[in-house]
């Protein structure tokens, strides 16, 4: 089946990719393909999102690779590869999701393209070209923000063994889609380079099927500004800039960029809360924004479009769409129930699922290990599981999902859906707690408990069954149930 | 109610739904809290040549209203160019510290992309790119050769494909230009209209004779037909006297156009052009100075002597009357003329002050000697014309302080009638020569005089050499005597 190649530059794209691996793994469906590959672009090594996304996607990996029948459905159902894995035996290239920058390190711009070093004529026209500050940018810290030095930087991209072999691997049906935010440094400058040495494939030479490349489908979304950074003088990045940056960008994008992508997905919003910034080592770090995962959701819409509409002849769409994303309700917190039914339709099941399974391994599972029927046999789920490196890999997830939705509800807008750890089951989704009618006409909660009511769905759901493994029948069991749970109990959540 | 999570109000929708490209209404409905008054110019166009872009779209911008205002940094952003485009067409005044580099898109680029050296191929691989890929937007395939513009050997801008000029992104208030009342890069920013009109005239014929304007510079080519709106309707005198004529029959013909301008040039044959078409250079404006400034020397002698010569001008330091300096430029008073000034106005060497470009021009010292002789007795003042001396008759008295260029433009007869008024009045210890130059001053009314004013003492400080340089003379006494023999 066809492959997705995300392209996730800079920090937002570190973040959006995030986003989609929680999805991802709460069972979210994609459509057209089986297999998706990340390849991460960014020339801030230890930037703090990138590592945070990077350990995630490892765990993800180790997650599916614990498991023998790899799941088709539900939980942690798709294939997410590195490029190196997706080629498999003949690869050479590393076995990572981080495609890392020649020469960035510690170098000015000055330095990168050896100005001192050019002759009188390039000297002039580079000087004219880029200010005296460019030149002076080091380029280890992201580009910040300055996508006209980062547009030559990253164009070394096309020359690594990496986009090498992802030329050489991409199928005529395979789908390429790049996340990006307009308005910073890296990825408002990779997007376009990016874009343009894909459909220029074929003047690049050292390709086999250049024309698949030229003619790929492509997706895209560019991120507008969504948050803005505390403003302190001397800093590199100016917040109040943000704007002028977008405009600036999507002016040149109408030319430059608009008629190249089939699917362009832009996003942004103005009810923005202010971050620190810190473009050191370390870096930049952000907290999870709703944002970040509508656009994860455009990924989900590219996939869903078919063949014919994505057609391209000789490197140009025939029919390119735009998009943007547009909620039920307006408010400053989200929850579900504001949002679109198409989105309640994509989001609801997994994620509601994935917050069932995060209470239930946070509040109850030591607890009923090796107790509870469920977990007494076809195989046992004891307290020895709990102390494999399986289960170590399945908890550090669940880690990163709980500081996903606490980040995403504390910030401005907020997306607060969840309430996890909750004594009563019937409160985890906010907005759609199940009630009953009183014996004189009024409303009450319904009362749904852990261990009467959760356990009693496991129970029912392993009955019968047996597992190949104590991996297999863990996320299996725990997909099923609490599918059947929210079915059975939340119905509310179904109710689009 | 539904709401989109953009930053322009697009007509709401649900999920990701269809929308709109983002275009010039959409990205001019994107809300700005800083309403685009931030200082610093973006650098997030993403490609090498960003600077191009946002050249571009501070045109389309601007070109949006009829008064073609805008946020300040589009309002920057064009004047910037047109900055360059004005050095650029005064190149002849401002060669001296002007240089003029090409870039071939071909053999330049070429040598770039097969350097041995890595860094000079990153940089060339990135340039072909984007020249290859935005060609047709960018008109990048019609470019044959990039011109840099340098000013005391820093560069300041070029020409661009796009917009025809553009500049650097690099402070350039440095840049000691003024044309006119108006100081390149600085802070204030000013249209076209309100520019040089023979600068204007150029970007207008550019406009009419450069072939296929508008499809290659549409943004530009709005801006331009606001322009000659705003000038028609601000300055309708320059506008009857030099684009049209109130019939409506066109000024600038392209004989006309040849004629006034000549190609620019950095050498033999080695044509400034922007897409193939040759720039043009502004001729010397001595003629037009000497038409309309208010400097001019009023000296029959010296237009019956050099009757093809523009006529000198009289500059005075501190002076502060509304008089014409240059075409369409009043006199700015800050502006310091110095007193003494080696190069000759004869052949033309003086650069003007506060202006780029030569035309002859007087100062004090040009006029008014470092020395005052005073003769060891009184001169006979029913014999001899004193200088107006404000002193007793029986004071001793001194010789005219009066230099030989001065007869280039006057005789004896002006000071005896006063047509030329010189004074000499004791101060302290010394005496206040002033001296009354007449000037045309064909904007004024009556009589108007430029005057050069010098003091002069027995000692300055402990000196007793004169210093012309800031204007400080020294009286000497010596005898001068007329024997007849026999």
């Amino acid at each position: 089946m066809a492959k997705l190649f995300v392209f996730a530059i800079g920090g937002t794209g570190s973040r959006v990719l995030k986003a989609l691996t929680m999805l991802l793994a709460s069972g979210v469906k994609m459509n057209n393909t089986d297999e998706i590959i990340p390849i991460v672009l960014d020339p801030h090594a230890t930037n703090d999102d990138l590592l945070r996304t990077k350990e995630l996607l490892r765990e993800y990996g180790n997650i599916r690779a614990g498991l023998q029948t790899k799941p088709t459905e539900g939980f942690f159902s798709t294939e997410i590869k590195t490029l190196n894995r997706a080629i498999g035996g003949n690869a050479t290239i590393a076995d990572t999701y981080v495609f890392e920058l020649q020469g960035v390190q510690q170098e000015k711009f000055r330095d990168y393209i050896n100005y001192e070093g050019l002759d009188a004529p390039a000297k002039a026209l580079a000087a004219l070209l880029f200010s005296e500050e460019n030149l002076e940018t080091k380029m280890d810290i992201g580009f910040v923000g300055n996508p006209n030095i980062g547009s030559t930087v990253l164009n070394q991209f096309r020359y690594s063994d990496v986009f090498q072999a992802f030329a050489e691997n991409f199928g005529a049906n395979d789908r390429i889609f790049i996340i990006s935010s307009i308005f910073g440094g890296t990825g408002a400058a990779g997007f376009p380079i990016l874009l343009k040495n894909i459909r220029a494939a074929q003047a690049i030479g050292q390709v086999s099927n250049p024309a698949f490349l030229r003619d790929a489908k492509i997706g895209a979304v560019t991120v507008m500004p969504y948050f803005s950074l505390t403003t302190n003088d001397n800093k590199l990045i100016d917040p109040a800039s943000f704007i002028g940056k977008t405009k600036a960008a999507l002016n040149y994008y109408q030319k430059g960029v608009n008629p190249s992508v089939n699917a362009l997905y832009y996003i942004g919003d103005d009810q923005t809360k202010a971050y620190a910034y810190d473009p050191g080592a370390g870096g930049q770090k952000n907290e999870a924004h709703f944002v970040e995962m509508a656009s994860a959701l455009a990924m989900v819409d590219f996939m869903n479009m078919s063949d014919s509409e994505l057609a391209v002849s000789n490197g140009r769409p025939n029919n390119p769409v735009y998009k943007e994303f547009g909620v039920e309700q307006d408010g400053t917190t989200f929850q579900l129930g504001n949002l679109a039914a198409a989105t309640r339709q994509i989001i609801n099941l997994p994620l509601a699922k994935m917050a069932l399974f995060s209470t239930y391994v946070s509040q109850r599972l030591k607890s009923a290990a090796g107790s509870v029927q469920w977990a007494k046999a076809n195989p046992p789920i004891s307290t020895s599981f709990l102390n494999s490196s399986f289960y170590n890999s399945v908890k550090n997830f669940d880690a990163g999902f709980r500081q996903w939705l606490s980040e995403m509800s504390a910030n401005k807008r907020g997306f607060d859906p969840f309430l996890l750890d909750a004594d009563n089951l019937g409160h985890t989704v906010r907005g759609f707690e199940p009630k009953k009618k009183g014996l004189f006409g009024g409303e009450s909660d319904v009362k749904l408990d852990i261990v009467n009511d959760f356990d009693q769905v496991l129970n029912k759901t392993a009955e019968g069954k047996a597992y190949v493994s104590e991996p297999d029948k863990f996320i299996q069991l725990f997909s099923e149930s609490t599918d059947r749970f929210v079915r059975e109990r939340l119905p509310k959540v179904m109710d689009y | 109610m539904p709401t989109t999570l953009s930053l322009h109000n697009p007509t709401p929708g649900l999920h990701w739904y269809v929308s709109r490209p983002m275009g010039t209404d959409q990205i001019a409905a994107i809300r700005d809290p800083q309403g685009g008054q931030t200082v610093k110019q973006p650098t997030s166009i993403p490609s090498p040549f960003a600077r191009m872009d946002l050249v571009r779209s501070a045109f389309l911008n601007l070109a949006m209203r009829p008064d073609l205002s805008g946020t300040v940094n589009d309002q920057r952003v064009v004047s910037d160019c047109l900055d360059v485009g004005e050095l650029f067409f005064n190149y002849d005044k401002l060669k001296t510290f002007v240089t003029i580099t090409p870039f071939d898109v071909r053999t330049n680029l070429d040598q770039l992309r097969n350097s041995s050296n890595q860094g000079h191929r990153r940089l060339g691989d990135a340039l072909k790119l984007f020249l290859d890929q935005d060609a047709p937007e960018y008109n990048f395939d019609d470019i044959n050769r990039l011109f840099v513009l340098s000013y005391r050997g820093r560069v300041v801008g070029g020409t661009s494909p796009k917009t025809l000029f553009f500049s650097s992104g690099n402070d350039l208030s440095w840049v000691d230009v003024s044309m006119g009342n108006d100081r390149l890069f600085d802070q204030s920013t000013t249209p076209l209209y309100q520019r040089d009109i023979e600068y204007q005239k150029f970007w207008y014929a550019l406009k009419q004779f450069m072939p296929n304007f508008r499809e290659r510079f549409r943004e530009v080519d709005d801006y331009l037909n606001r322009s000659r709106t705003l000038l028609q309707q601000q300055n309708p005198t320059l506008f009857y006297e030099h684009i049209e004529l109130p019939n409506g029959q066109p000024l600038l013909t392209r004989e006309k156009f040849d004629a006034d301008f000549d190609e620019l040039t950095t050498g033999p044959g080695d044509i400034v052009e922007v897409l193939g078409f040759p720039l043009r250079k502004k001729k010397s404006d001595a003629r037009a100075i000497d038409q309309v400034s208010d400097f001019v020397i009023k000296s029959d002698k010296y237009a019956r002597l050099h009757p093809n010569q523009p006529r000198p001008m009289a500059l005075q330091n501190r002076f502060f009357r509304q008089f014409t300096y240059v075409p369409q430029t009043r006199w700015n008073p800050n502006i310091s003329v110095p007193y003494y000034v080696r190069e000759s106005w004869k052949e033309n060497q003086r650069s003007l002050p506060g202006q780029p470009g030569n035309y002859p021009w007087l100062t004090v010292s040009d006029f008014l000697e470092p020395y005052l002789i005073r003769l060891p007795f009184p001169t006979d003042r029913g014999r001899f014309f004193d200088g107006n001396l404000q002193t007793p008759a029986t004071d001793k008295g001194f010789l005219l302080p009066l230099k030989k260029d001065f007869f280039d433009f006057f005789d004896v007869d002006d000071l005896l009638t006063g047509k030329v008024r010189l004074r000499m009045i004791p101060q302290g210890t010394g005496i206040n020569v002033t001296i009354d130059i007449p000037v045309t001053a064909p904007g004024q009314p009556g009589n108007q005089f430029i005057t050069f004013e010098r003091l002069y003492a027995p000692v300055v400080g402990n000196a007793t050499t004169p210093n012309e340089i800031t204007n400080e003379g020294i009286i000497l006494e010596n005898s001068f005597t007329v024997n007849i023999f026999p």
